[in-house]
């Protein structure tokens, strides 16, 4: 289970997260929705220790990220929505290199193989980075999260760049591994995706949460599309 | 010409930090941007400083032989070999491989502009070095000898005119380099060898050069004019328009200098495209294979992709050994080539002990300018969410990225320190000395050059130019560097020199224990905050 408690994040005088309370369960699909800027980014990077936020906490299983930022990492799986990765490697060696950190053993073959495989990019897996498009790359962070089987993969609009075959392989791998407990929390502009996908949301606006919780009471009768664009309008008046 | 403008100050935007410096506007920005500018006001000042009190002790020399203007004749040839060399490195990244190059080309912009904007970058970037030895010789010279109104006049025009000639001809041998390394399947592997044998060619031809004739010492100014101009044939020029206020040299010089320039750049427009285009392609061979996938350590797998990022750009294994390259090359040359030399070296009196004194120091000075950690940080650019969001101790980090500038350092030492040892005949506890005061200084440059990196880190690079050689971080590790590798030269102790240049080691070693203990804890801290 992730919590996050009364997160507030500031830039100088600018308020990006503003006491923000979320909880994440075990084996949900999560969606994470709101306009350019609203501060989902922000977030997933606090979740993700990559940024340090100025008050709350985040937790992990009840282990602060703050306390014990390694166990937490452990478990946890990121993709960013844009991924640079490191393009003087080739794509077996950033894989090699992930296995590497999270100490995965000689079975890493065996899972390289199968995602490679699967996001059709074993081919081409002895190339430099350098040479693979946005959604090569988009692919290879993704096998990147999936071999070390995290208890929590957070992904920053992952499907931005996939094409459909490697977008539906993402998805059934979603639905797959929550099942085993995964929880997943994930950012995306993709309103239709995130409706059929996810069984909770949080929408927010200027640093705060404005609406979370199971995905049918959210919605209701409308479309997620709807539910988005009321919110927004009530941005303008 | 607007475009030409535009297009050169926001490439100044790139390259140089202290661009953002004259462009602060506002109490708050200015504030925001002090401590960065009294750091390069402290580390060019020092640089100078250095150079300063060097030119005053040669000039006190030369004014006892009448023949003051030599400095300024060898100051202007070792600033136009100097720009030439580092151009020749710097054309790949910044004149091709750009990272702007397919942006710019989709823009309304003549191909000759972008090209123009680009040259105009490489000058500048040797304008600013060439200053730290140029702006220290014109005080020292105005305070030693009188000089006339002309002097000052044509010193500035030529201040501004001397890097011009070696940007073109560091530019014409960069674009012949990159020109056969587009063509070839490991281009970067191919650069630095090509680059590294040149600098194998320069340093023949300057042992040639130097072997040349004997020195005639009634006519011994003549005799080194005519000896700078082989190696740089605008040495007449200049010292006319210096020495003589010869107005036709001047013009001579421009006329030179913007011809080359326009020549080239005519030559550049034809051949631009496809230079860049070839360089841009990625050799496509290698099919993935079980046996590729192997366990490391976690500290060794980090230590994997660092070495792999520093083999990646040429420019940075360039800009970091060649100091290795050179020392290596110098000691090597002697130890096989010195024959003669040993021998009338070796009757040198108190040899050895001078060696164990300057030997370390020499080594410190080629470790401080071989610093690989002083941009590793920058460096990450837009990587770092990768080591910020795995499961990494940040100590991890330091070390692999410490283990690297080590890999470089410790050969050239172990190596280094064994051909001194056979050229001077040095005993055993001498020859210990000047491996563990060397040693010493590797260790304290890697984990200084991190920590500064760390305080002035710069992730938002377009061009790598800017983190590697010419960032904050690498001036003030420059700085300090020196201080703390030349500081034994000020401080007079009569002791023996074995013990002092023993004692300097364990003082080095004190000061990078405290280095540590800084990195490992506030270091931790900065890096968890970026």
């Amino acid at each position: 289970m992730i919590e996050i408690k009364n997160v507030t994040k500031k830039y100088g005088d600018k308020t990006v997260l503003n006491n923000m309370n979320l909880t994440i369960e075990s084996g949900d699909i999560f969606a994470f929705v709101g306009h350019n800027g609203a501060g989902k980014t922000t977030c997933i990077k606090c979740m993700t220790d990559i940024i340090e936020f100025n008050n709350g906490d985040i937790l992990y299983d009840g282990i602060s990220i703050k306390d014990e930022p390694l166990k937490c990492k452990k478990d946890i799986a990121y993709i960013p929505d844009n991924p640079d990765l490191y393009e003087f490697l080739k794509g077996i060696d950033y894989l090699n290199f992930i296995a590497d950190i999270f100490e995965i053993d000689s079975s890493r073959l065996e899972k390289i193989n199968k995602y490679a495989t699967e996001f059709d990019l074993k081919e081409t897996l002895g190339n430099p980075i350098s040479s693979y498009s946005h959604g090569m790359k988009q692919k290879l962070a993704i096998i990147g999260a999936l071999i070390h089987e995290p208890k929590y993969i957070i992904l920053d609009e992952p499907f931005v760049g996939l094409d459909p075959v490697a977008t539906k392989k993402l998805k059934n791998h979603m639905i797959e591994i929550t099942k085993k407990g995964t929880s997943i929390f994930f950012s995306t502009h993709v309103l239709e995706v995130a409706e059929k996908l996810c069984n909770k949301i949080a929408i927010i606006k200027n640093g705060k949460l404005i609406k979370t919780g199971f995905m049918h009471d959210v919605l209701k009768d409308k479309s997620l599309e709807d539910i988005f664009m009321e919110l927004e309008d009530e941005k303008i008046s | 010409m607007k475009k030409f403008l535009k297009l050169t100050k926001i490439n100044l935007y790139t390259l140089f930090d202290f661009y953002k410096i004259l462009n602060a506007r506002g109490f708050k920005e200015i504030k925001k941007i002090l401590p960065m500018l009294l750091l390069y006001i402290f580390s060019f000042g020092f640089l100078a400083f250095m150079v300063y009190k060097g030119i005053v002790f040669t000039l006190d020399g030369l004014i006892a032989l009448n023949m003051p203007y030599i400095i300024l004749v060898t100051i202007m040839v070792t600033v136009s070999v100097t720009s030439a060399i580092t151009t020749v490195f710097k054309v790949n990244k910044t004149l091709f491989n750009a990272k702007d190059y397919s942006f710019l080309l989709s823009l309304p912009i003549k191909k000759s502009t972008i090209i123009s904007s680009k040259i105009m970058n490489l000058y500048i970037i040797n304008v600013v070095f060439s200053a730290i030895l140029l702006i220290p010789t014109y005080i020292a010279y105005i305070v030693k000898v009188d000089v006339d109104i002309w002097f000052h006049l044509m010193y500035f025009i030529t201040f501004v005119l001397i890097p011009i000639v070696p940007t073109i001809i560091g530019s014409i041998i960069g674009t012949i380099f990159m020109a056969i390394v587009s063509n070839l399947k490991y281009k970067t592997s191919i650069d630095i060898l090509i680059s590294i044998l040149f600098i194998f060619v320069i340093y023949y031809l300057s042992y040639k050069m130097q072997s040349m004739s004997s020195i005639d010492l009634a006519n011994i100014s003549n005799v080194i004019v005519n000896k700078f101009n082989n190696i740089y044939p605008l040495t007449k020029v200049y010292l006319n328009i210096i020495k003589e206020n010869s107005i036709f040299d001047l013009i001579f010089f421009i006329i030179i200098s913007v011809g080359l320039y326009q020549v080239f750049k005519f030559g550049l427009v034809k051949f631009f495209d496809n230079i860049n285009s070839k360089l841009s392609e990625v050799t496509i061979v290698n099919k993935y294979r079980d046996k590729d996938v192997k366990v490391s350590s976690k500290l060794y797998s980090l230590y994997k992709k660092e070495i792999k990022r520093y083999f990646s750009s040429s420019l940075y294994v360039l800009n970091t050994a060649i100091g290795c390259i050179m020392l290596l090359l110098v000691l090597g040359a002697f130890a096989i080539f010195g024959g003669d030399t040993i021998n009338k070296v070796l009757e040198i009196p108190e040899l050895s002990n001078y060696l164990v004194f300057y030997g370390p120091l020499v080594f410190g000075v080629f470790c401080i300018i071989s610093c690989t950690t002083n941009s590793s940080i920058s460096l990450e650019g837009k990587n770092l969410w990768i080591l910020k969001s795995l499961p990494i101790n940040i100590k991890d980090i330091f070390i692999s990225k410490i283990m690297v500038n080590l890999t470089i350092l410790l050969p050239t030492i172990f190596i280094g320190s064994i051909m001194l040892a056979y050229i001077s005949h040095i005993n055993i506890i001498q020859y210990m000395v000047l491996l563990f005061t060397p040693c010493m200084y590797a260790l304290f440059i890697s984990s200084l050059g991190l920590l500064i990196n760390l305080f002035f880190p710069d992730f938002n690079w377009t061009n790598e130019v800017k983190v590697i050689k010419q960032s904050i971080a690498v001036i003030v590790t420059l700085a300090v560097g020196m201080l703390v590798a030349l500081g034994p030269l000020f401080i007079k102790i009569d002791i023996n020199k074995t013990l002092y240049s023993f004692l300097v080691g364990i003082i080095i070693f004190l000061l990078t224990m405290i280095l540590y203990y800084i990195l490992f804890n506030k270091g931790k801290r900065i890096f968890k905050s970026l």
